[in-house]
């Protein structure tokens, strides 16, 4: 409202929308019948137009070199990478990975309750192709000060490492049988694991998965590749920024020197959620991160095998979003790329959600207070969180009640009047825009930006992917070198429980975090056949150490 | 399904106006279009997308110039941009305006370069960008003196400006996007847009009044 009408509802928005032609005919009606009877509407039109004209009275400026070489150059140089690089590192044939999907239940096939669980692939783009080396290389002149940061940063590292080359498994495995951990540079304990996976790979074909692992790191028997060892693949892991997953074996673990590398060329990584629900456990999808200079192609290539998929499952990447400014940790343990990233499961019966809940459970208990913490930054209301994180059965879970609906625009507006436009974690159900002519269906989604979680918690939030086995390896990892402060999953569902005494081990699967229980038979079972899980691991931020690495002033006074 | 919400979301086009601003340094015939160079570049004919470079390069570093900040981050965004177009050129379709296509990549190119670099694009760097402007011939030097000015300190509240409200309304006034188009761009409703823009305007209105007092209200 135009302040000379406070009493009444005309939204001065649509002034702004008028002045860009952007109107309804009856909202158009009745911008003109207000102007005509209020002064200082006609007076903030007449600003907005004068606005506009400032902006678009910019000079335009003409480019001082011709793009297109550059471009060509580059396009060339990375076409010249890939055939270099051979058929085997590119994927070569239609995959779906949906495979594993489709042999879950239908969502409606089961009633009631839901477990969801929040999935980020974060995967820190160890996986940089050597396009992308290739053009860090050639943009290290230019980028002169951050290469010297980063070789400052891999000084560092190294000789913590205790391994002047790219740490083998041999030598991981060698620091797991260490009496004490070596010494860890300040902030490193964000780099703890990333994963990613194949947006087009057959689900357990090849669904690469990575562990990239602190040198120091105490690598299990079971973080060793099973097909090919490290040192067969020296460098970085073939994931391209949009998940892709070029060299497909399970189990490959990263080395350090891949991390900083990746930390170097400081390209988009593939970031995306996965959902899954209790009632088949398949329902995981992953959404391109709208951050992602790939998001919208990888959307698109993404496209293929949301087609694939059951009926049930939707894709979508959210924009927007952007932490503005990030701690100089985040810009080597996360990349400062996650911006929001949504999951959601479509085509669930309306009447089913309000009963539907979300177990999270802790996997440290250490960690209640700082994801509490991210709680009460996140848009969950209290009302949904119910009571709060609580002890059950040893260990710290925290249920979720989603909402009756949501509406993401009016969120925007709501978030935007009252200048929050920051938050970190979405958890509803809302009519699904996927089925629109179902009013019947809901989607049930989570969205989380972790940049701003990031921000607002100098956490790292990675998400990993693994073998059950894997997953306990590293939350041990992570409690014994206090690395991570929390880490969630979903909690076996009943339901689920109950299936699964019906449909196979297949389905079933552990509870990963629980690292003091020992799997069951069949769980061991679903481990071996490669079955993975996902956790969120919130890392401890970045030291200040590890900032002062990283900041402007180091890299300058180096 | 969301696949074709997807598509149909592409679809969203810039305005009138900005779709049918000629290129600025069209190196096709007219008769040309993006999609037939698309179409060649994929076959690949690497000049074909050269020419789509050069058919919007003067046009995309317009605007990333007052998004990124300053002309060498404006240009290398342009330029990564295009890259990463061409390298995923494979997953473009023909129901979208590869310009459309081409700004979102861009969008996100500059927001991955805003993160990386330091220091966020500074006021002397948005100085900077301001300040190369070529001088216009057409007015005498005194007013041009006040436009430059002003200019500068357009781009200088501009670039104090969040992402979010700095993008909007760069697309919307420097490039003439519909709200559809921007919606498409930036990956939100429609709604939000508008809620965003208005937004937006209201704070560089204020930015401006705080540099040129309340008593000069009359902006452009």
């Amino acid at each position: 409202m135009t302040a000379g009408n406070a009493n009444d509802d005309f939204d001065d928005e649509l002034l702004s929308a008028y002045v860009d032609g952007e109107l309804t005919a009856a909202e158009r009606a009745l911008v003109e019948e207000r102007l005509r009877s209020d002064p200082m509407a006609a007076a903030l039109v007449d600003e907005l137009r004068s606005l506009s004209s400032a902006i678009k009275s910019l000079p335009r400026e003409t480019l001082s070199r011709d793009l297109r070489v550059g471009v060509l150059a580059e396009v060339e140089q990375a076409q010249a990478d890939s055939d270099a690089r051979g058929p085997a590192t590119l994927p070569l044939t239609p995959v779906d990975r949906w495979a594993g999907i489709r042999r879950g239940l239908a969502w409606s096939a089961l009633a009631i309750a839901a477990t969801v669980l929040i999935a980020i692939f974060q995967p820190a783009e160890l996986a940089q192709d050597e396009r992308d080396l290739a053009r860090a290389e050639k943009r290290q002149a230019e980028e002169a000060q951050a290469d010297a940061e980063l070789e400052q940063l891999e000084r560092r590292l190294r000789p913590a490492a205790g391994a002047s080359e790219a740490a083998s498994v041999d030598q991981l495995a060698a620091a797991n049988n260490r009496a004490e951990p070596a010494a860890l540079p300040p902030g490193l304990r964000g780099s703890m694991g990333v994963v990613g996976v194949d947006a087009n790979a057959p689900s357990g074909e090849n669904a690469v998965e990575m562990a990239a692992l602190p040198a120091t790191a105490a690598a299990p028997e079971e973080l060793r590749p099973a097909a090919a060892p490290l040192a067969a693949t020296p460098g970085v892991p073939a994931i391209s920024a949009d998940g892709t997953v070029a060299e497909a074996s399970a189990g490959k673990l990263a080395d350090l020197d891949a991390f900083a590398e990746s930390a170097a060329n400081g390209q988009p990584r593939a970031d995306a959620v996965a959902l899954h629900d209790s009632l088949d456990r398949s329902g995981a999808l992953m959404a391109p991160l709208s951050s992602s200079p790939e998001d919208a192609s990888s959307l698109e290539n993404a496209a293929p095998a949301s087609a694939a998929a059951p009926a049930g499952v939707a894709m979508g990447g959210m924009g927007g979003g952007a932490a503005e400014s990030f701690r100089g940790g985040a810009a080597f343990g996360d990349g400062g790329q996650a911006t929001v990233m949504r999951a959601a499961r479509a085509g669930a019966p309306a009447a089913e959600m309000p009963q539907a809940k979300v177990t999270l459970q802790l996997a440290s208990n250490e960690g209640v207070a700082r994801f509490e913490q991210f709680l009460a930054e996140s848009d969950i209301a209290r009302a949904e969180v119910g009571e709060g994180i609580k002890e059950a059965g040893g260990e710290r879970v925290l249920e979720l009640a989603p909402r009756t609906s949501f509406n993401r625009a009016a969120d925007d507006a709501k978030h935007d009047a009252a200048g929050q436009q920051e938050r970190s974690l979405y958890f509803f159900f809302a009519p699904s825009p996927s089925q629109p002519e179902a009013a019947d269906k809901v989607e049930l989604g989570v969205e989380l930006d972790s940049a701003v979680a990031v921000k607002q918690l100098g956490a790292n939030l990675i998400w990993v992917e693994a073998t059950p086995a894997q997953i306990d390896a590293l939350l041990e990892k992570c409690r014994h070198d206090k690395e991570a402060f929390a880490a969630v999953l979903a909690d076996d569902d009943p339901l689920l429980a109950k299936k699964a005494e019906s449909d196979a081990a297949e389905l079933k699967l552990k509870g990963a975090a629980r690292a003091d229980q020992a799997p069951t038979k069949s769980e061991a079972a679903v481990a071996a056949s490669d079955k993975r899980e996902r956790v969120l691991f919130m890392l401890e931020p970045a030291t200040p150490a590890l900032e002062s690495t990283l900041s402007p002033e180091a890299g300058e006074a180096k | 399904m969301r696949k074709n919400a997807r598509r149909n979301l592409l679809r969203g086009t810039f305005s009138a106006a900005a779709a049918s601003t000629p290129p600025e340094k069209s190196v096709n015939p007219p008769a040309i279009t993006d999609a037939e160079l698309v179409e060649a570049a994929r076959a690949g004919d690497r000049d074909a997308f050269g020419d789509l470079v050069g058919r919007y390069q003067d046009r995309l570093f317009n605007t990333m110039l007052r998004i990124a900040g300053s002309r060498e981050d404006a240009a290398d965004a342009a330029q990564d941009a295009f890259v990463q177009a061409y390298l995923k050129l494979d997953s473009f379709r023909g129901d979208a305006q590869f310009f459309t296509w081409l700004y979102r990549i861009a969008m996100n190119v500059a927001l991955t370069r805003r993160r990386r670099a330091r220091p966020m694009a500074s006021i002397d760097a948005a100085k900077e960008g301001a300040g190369e402007e070529p001088m216009d011939g057409s007015a005498a030097p005194g007013e041009r003196m006040m436009a430059d000015e002003r200019a500068e300190q357009v781009h200088s509240a501009l670039a104090e400006l969040g992402d979010q409200h700095r993008k909007i309304l760069v697309l919307r006034e420097m490039e003439g996007c519909s709200y559809e188009a921007i919606a498409e761009i930036l990956e939100l409703p429609v709604g939000t847009v508008r809620s965003r823009l208005f937004r937006a305007r209201l704070q560089l209105r204020d930015r401006l009044r705080s540099m040129w007092g309340e008593e000069a209200p009359q902006l452009g």
